[in-house]
C-alpha cells in the first residue's frame, strides 16, 4: 500500500507541475561557459556638442547614422520629420520634411539610410516600406503584406506575420548589389496550421526589382526555440538582424548566443556564444497568465538584464553588442524603476566572434535604446540625468574600440 | 487517525493544490490599487486614507489609441455623476481632442498627469480605469477595453 501511495504521489508530482520550463530551456538560459579574453575595451574617444535648432529636438525616438558623419532622427511629436544633424562639423544640416499624404499613419518609423538621397523607412499599416530622397520626394513604396500573398512559395509560409516597428533596432536592411530587401518579421497566432512557432521564419528576403517576397529564413533557436508555450514581453520576442557582406546575424534579446547564417542559402551555419560575463542566467520566460497582466508583465520587464542590438564596427572588422544589467523594480523612493541608474556592459567581438573584451558601464552611463554603431565604436547618449541642456543633441559620446593588452 | 489515513490525506490534499494554484482567477477586484494610492499621494497630494469621500477615478491615456479615445470621451461627456475625478494621462496625440479636455474640465474636477508620471506606479494601465472608492476603500474596477465602454457607462450611470 505504501508503495502504490509513494508512487501515486510521484506520478502526480510529475503530471501536476505548473508549465515548469524543460531541461533544455534550463541549459539555455544559463550563461555557457565560454574562453573570454579581455584585451580590448570602449573608451571616449569624443564628446560631440552639437546645438540643436529651437525647433528640433535633443533626443529621438527613431534614429540612424550614415557612414559616421550623418545622425537621422524622427521624433514622435513631429514624425513626418526627419531632422539630419552633420557629426563631422558638429551642426544641424537639414531637415526633411515627409509629406502627409505619403505616410497614412502619419509616423515615419524604421529608418535605414542607403544614401543621404535613399532613405528606407516602414510604415506599419498597412505594411510598407518607403523610399524617399533627401527632398522626401517618394521614390517607391512596396506593399509589403499584399506582396506576400503573392509569393510563390507560399504554402511554405506558415500563418501570418507582422513587421515590428517602435521598438527600435529592427530596421530595414538594404542590400544594393542585389536589390534585395531584408525585413525582420514576426509570427502572429498560434501557427499551429503548418508545423507551429519553430517552424515560423524571422527575416524576410523581399526583391525590389520584382516588387516580391523572395525567400525567408531565420526559425527560431536556442531559447526562443524551446520556451514552449512560455513568453518574454513583445520587443524581447524579436529578434535583432545584421549583415557583413555574406553573413547574416541574428540575435535575441534573451539568448546569449549569436546566430550565423549564409545569407545566400539562409542556412544556419554556426552558432557562437556571445553572454556578458556579468549575466549567470537568464530570466526563465512568463506563462500566459503573468504575461496577460501588463503590470506583472512590465514588472518583469523593468528587472531582467536582456542584450541590446549586435553591432558591426567595419574598421576594426570587430563586432560589439549591448548588455543591459539585471537592476531592482522599485527605486529608494518605492517607485518603479526607471532604469536611471542601470548598469550596463559593451561586449567586444573580433571578426571571428571571439570575446575579446567587456566594458561596464556603471550609473546609467550606458543609455538604454540609445546606440549607433560607428565604424571604430558606438556613438551613445546616456541616461536623462546625464543631459545638461535641452538644446543639446544627447548622443554625443563617442566611444571608440581599442586594445589595451596584446594577446599572449 | 492512523498512518494511512494521513497519507491519504495528503494525497487528496496534493491533488487539490496544483488546481488552485495554476488556475487563473478571473476576479474583478483591484489588484494595484495600494500602487494606484500611491501614485495619488505622491503625485496629486491626495492621501485616500485620509480622505474617505465616495470618489470614481476614470484614468485615461490622452495619447491612446483612436479608437479607444473616442469611446471614452464619448461616455465622459454623457456621464453627469458628480463623484466622477477624470485622471488624463500624458498629452494627446490630437489637437482635436482639446475641445474634449476643456468639456471635462467645464464638468468635473480634472486631475492631469501630463508627465506619464502614472508609469513608474504599479496601477495595472494599459487601457482606461475605472476606480470606484468609498471609505478609502476600493469597491469596484474595471480595466476599460473598447468592448468594455458600454459595461462602464452602465455602472456609471446606475450610481
Amino acid at each position: 500500500m505504501r508503495k502504490i501511495l509513494f508512487k501515486l504521489i510521484a506520478v502526480f508530482f510529475i503530471l501536476t507541475s505548473c508549465n515548469n520550463p524543460n531541461e533544455k530551456l534550463s541549459i539555455l538560459l544559463k550563461s555557457p561557459e565560454v574562453d573570454r579574453e579581455n584585451r580590448y575595451e570602449v573608451y571616449v574617444s569624443k564628446k560631440l556638442n552639437i546645438t540643436v535648432p529651437k525647433t528640433k529636438f535633443c533626443e529621438y525616438h527613431e534614429f540612424a547614422i550614415y557612414r559616421d558623419s550623418l545622425f537621422y532622427g524622427v521624433h514622435i511629436t513631429n514624425s513626418l520629420n526627419i531632422d539630419v544633424y552633420n557629426l563631422v562639423n558638429e551642426s544641424f544640416a537639414y531637415d526633411i520634411k515627409v509629406p502627409e499624404y505619403l505616410v497614412k499613419t502619419n509616423k515615419i518609423m524604421n529608418l535605414f539610410i542607403q544614401t543621404p538621397d535613399s532613405i528606407f523607412f516602414q510604415e506599419s499599416f498597412p505594411p510598407s516600406v518607403l523610399i524617399i530622397n533627401s527632398k522626401g520626394d517618394l521614390i517607391k513604396r512596396f506593399n509589403i503584406e499584399n506582396d506576400f500573398e503573392n509569393f510563390e512559395n507560399n504554402a511554405d509560409i506558415p500563418g501570418l506575420y507582422s513587421f515590428p516597428t517602435i521598438i527600435g533596432y529592427r530596421d530595414p536592411i538594404f542590400n544594393s548589389s542585389k536589390n534585395l530587401l531584408y525585413l525582420i518579421m514576426h509570427p502572429i497566432g498560434a501557427h499551429n496550421s503548418r508545423g507551429g512557432y519553430k517552424n515560423t521564419y524571422r527575416v524576410g528576403v523581399y526583391d525590389i526589382e520584382k516588387a516580391n517576397w523572395l525567400s525567408f529564413f531565420g526559425r527560431p533557436e536556442g531559447i526562443m526555440k524551446f520556451k514552449g508555450k512560455l513568453f518574454y514581453n513583445y520587443d524581447l520576442s524579436i529578434p535583432y538582424f545584421l549583415i557583413v557582406n555574406d553573413t547574416a546575424f541574428i540575435t535575441y534579446p534573451m539568448d546569449h548566443y549569436i546566430y550565423i547564417y549564409d545569407i545566400s542559402s539562409g542556412e544556419l551555419i554556426y552558432k557562437k556564444a556571445g553572454n556578458s560575463q556579468y549575466c549567470n542566467k537568464l530570466p526563465n520566460p512568463l506563462k500566459t497568465s503573468k504575461i496577460r497582466d501588463t503590470q506583472a508583465a512590465w514588472n518583469f520587464r523593468i528587472q531582467i538584464p536582456f542584450y541590446g542590438p549586435l553591432f558591426y564596427n567595419s574598421k576594426m572588422n570587430m563586432f560589439t553588442r549591448i548588455f543591459h544589467f539585471r537592476q531592482p523594480l522599485k527605486d529608494v523612493n518605492g517607485k518603479l524603476n526607471s532604469g536611471k541608474n542601470r548598469k550596463g556592459s559593451i561586449i567586444i567581438f573580433d571578426k571571428d566572434m571571439n570575446i575579446v573584451g567587456e566594458t561596464v558601464f556603471k550609473n546609467g552611463s550606458l543609455g538604454i535604446l540609445k546606440s549607433l554603431p560607428l565604424s571604430d565604436g558606438i556613438l551613445m547618449a546616456r541616461q536623462p540625468h546625464y543631459w545638461q541642456s535641452d538644446d543639446t543633441l544627447v548622443y554625443r559620446y563617442k566611444y571608440e574600440i581599442r586594445l589595451i593588452k596584446q594577446s599572449e | 487517525m492512523n498512518r494511512q489515513k494521513l497519507i491519504l490525506i495528503f494525497v487528496i490534499f496534493l491533488v487539490i493544490i496544483p488546481f488552485y494554484s495554476c488556475s487563473h482567477k478571473n476576479d474583478t477586484r483591484y489588484k494595484y490599487f495600494e500602487g494606484f494610492k500611491f501614485y495619488l499621494k505622491s503625485t496629486f497630494k491626495m492621501d485616500l486614507s485620509v480622505n474617505k469621500d465616495e470618489k470614481i477615478y476614470y484614468v485615461l491615456l490622452l495619447d491612446g489609441c483612436e479608437p479607444c479615445m473616442k469611446y471614452n470621451s464619448e461616455i465622459l461627456l454623457e456621464l453627469k455623476n458628480d463623484n466622477i475625478i477624470p485622471i488624463l494621462i500624458g498629452k494627446p496625440s490630437n489637437d482635436r481632442w482639446n475641445d474634449f479636455i476643456k468639456s471635462l474640465k467645464k464638468k468635473w474636477t480634472v486631475l492631469e498627469d501630463v508627465n506619464n508620471e502614472i508609469f513608474f506606479y504599479e496601477t495595472g494601465i494599459s487601457k482606461p480605469l475605472l476606480i470606484h472608492v468609498e471609505n478609502g476603500k476600493c469597491i469596484f474596477f474595471m480595466s476599460v477595453s473598447d468592448s468594455k465602454v458600454n459595461e462602464a457607462y452602465n455602472y456609471l450611470s446606475g450610481l
